[in-house]
């Protein structure tokens, strides 16, 4: 199980995808990662809407003015809250969405979080609105894109500063001194 | 397409579970930093990065949390706790990016063998969040997100079976299937 270290260091944010489309089985189990995430109480307000229509994506894509290119992904699942179900909603879609990238990471897939729960009433929001049937008191909270990726992107190096300004040590201001074993001699760049 | 790599992936996030319960032997600062490491990987809007991370070890401020917020006095005995603050970052999204963080870091300390809970009693409680807040000597721009107990669990808990994780009920295609009762809202 070691391995999904490696896996969290290689989930890189892709916008280039092939047009390969990406089975059922593949997406039972992205879905599978993202309704194992923990949720309040084990409330789960969590619902997905699996997209594939071309179209559709491309509206939407426009309307919520993304990168072109993440319309190009054979799928885009839209991640949504029924807010009655948990006040911690944000946060719980929020693990079921990392949980999936970690997913489609592993698998060998490409993974883009498209952000848009604070956009309420926006052009992107209206287009999803109608275009998914999306229910009163539901909130759409992000789309993520997958596709097999058309780019490769190295692994996540870890900025060493980053690393020992983050950490406190049981109050903050107390800034841990050590500093990240693994990367430090790696350079800054993310 | 099935491979090995994704098929271990699952297996950990399955394998996830939350403990309550914890055996005293400490957390290797390696598996620590590796949680960490996790948890400053995670995405976050627009790449702010916007979360601190503290590392609580001192057994009575563990208590003293634990009590304020009336919790299972066995999660204070979690070796270490990491409470996950983020500052505000102009559009809210510093509990998105927390959460993030805090999923990240419940995977790696899954994959380390470790257990875990992700706690965060203080919902509908500002009172008992301002406290712990000041206890932890937050400024005002920074929040509490959660507090993350992890430590070698008392007891090895099952992992999630993939059959039951997976509600059809919550995936629809295209469209979200509506009972006839129910009009989009817009």
């Amino acid at each position: 199980m070691y391995s999904a270290i490696e896996v969290i260091q290689q989930r890189r944010t892709l916008r280039r995808f092939t047009t390969a489309d990406i089975s059922d089985d593949d997406i039972q189990r992205l879905l599978t990662a993202a309704m194992a995430a923990p949720s309040l109480m084990g409330r789960k307000p969590w619902h997905f809407v699996v997209i594939r229509d071309a179209e559709v994506k491309k509206r939407i894509a426009e309307a919520f003015r993304v990168h072109p290119q993440l319309a190009e992904a054979p799928v885009w699942i839209a991640f949504l809250a029924d807010v009655s179900a948990s006040p911690a909603w944000r946060m719980d879609l929020s693990a079921a969405v990392m949980n999936t990238l970690l997913q489609a990471t592993a698998m060998g897939l490409g993974a883009t979080w498209i952000g848009t729960v604070d956009s309420k009433w926006t052009p992107g929001q209206v287009e999803a609105c109608r275009t998914l049937y999306i229910p009163e008191g539901w909130e759409l909270f992000a789309f993520v894109a997958v596709g097999k990726p058309a780019e490769q992107r190295p692994p996540h190096v870890l900025d060493p500063y980053v690393f020992s300004t983050r950490v406190h040590e049981e109050k903050w201001g107390n800034r841990r001194q050590v500093p990240s074993p693994q990367y430090h001699s790696e350079g800054g760049k993310q | 397409m099935r491979t090995r790599k994704g098929t271990q992936m699952l297996r950990t996030i399955l394998a996830r579970r939350t403990h309550t319960a914890f055996q005293d032997t400490p957390v290797p600062e390696s598996a620590l930093n590796h949680i960490l490491t996790a948890g400053m990987l995670a995405p976050t809007r627009f790449h702010q990065r916007p979360w601190h991370f503290i590392i609580l070890r001192d057994a009575e401020v563990k208590q003293e949390i634990a009590s304020a917020l009336r919790l299972k006095p066995s999660l204070a005995g979690a070796p270490i706790w990491i409470a996950v603050v983020a500052e505000e970052d102009g559009p809210a999204a510093w509990d998105l990016d927390a959460a993030a963080a805090a999923q990240s870091m419940l995977i790696a300390a899954t994959a380390l063998g470790l257990g875990s809970a992700w706690l965060m009693p203080w919902l509908g409680n500002p009172d008992a969040l301002e406290r712990v807040e000041q206890l932890l000597g937050l400024p005002a721009n920074v929040h509490l997100a959660m507090i993350l107990a992890v430590g070698f669990p008392a007891e090895e808990l099952p992992a999630h079976r993939e059959e039951e994780v997976y509600e059809s009920s919550r995936v629809h295609l295209e469209q979200v299937r509506h009972a006839p009762s129910n009009a989009p809202a817009c």
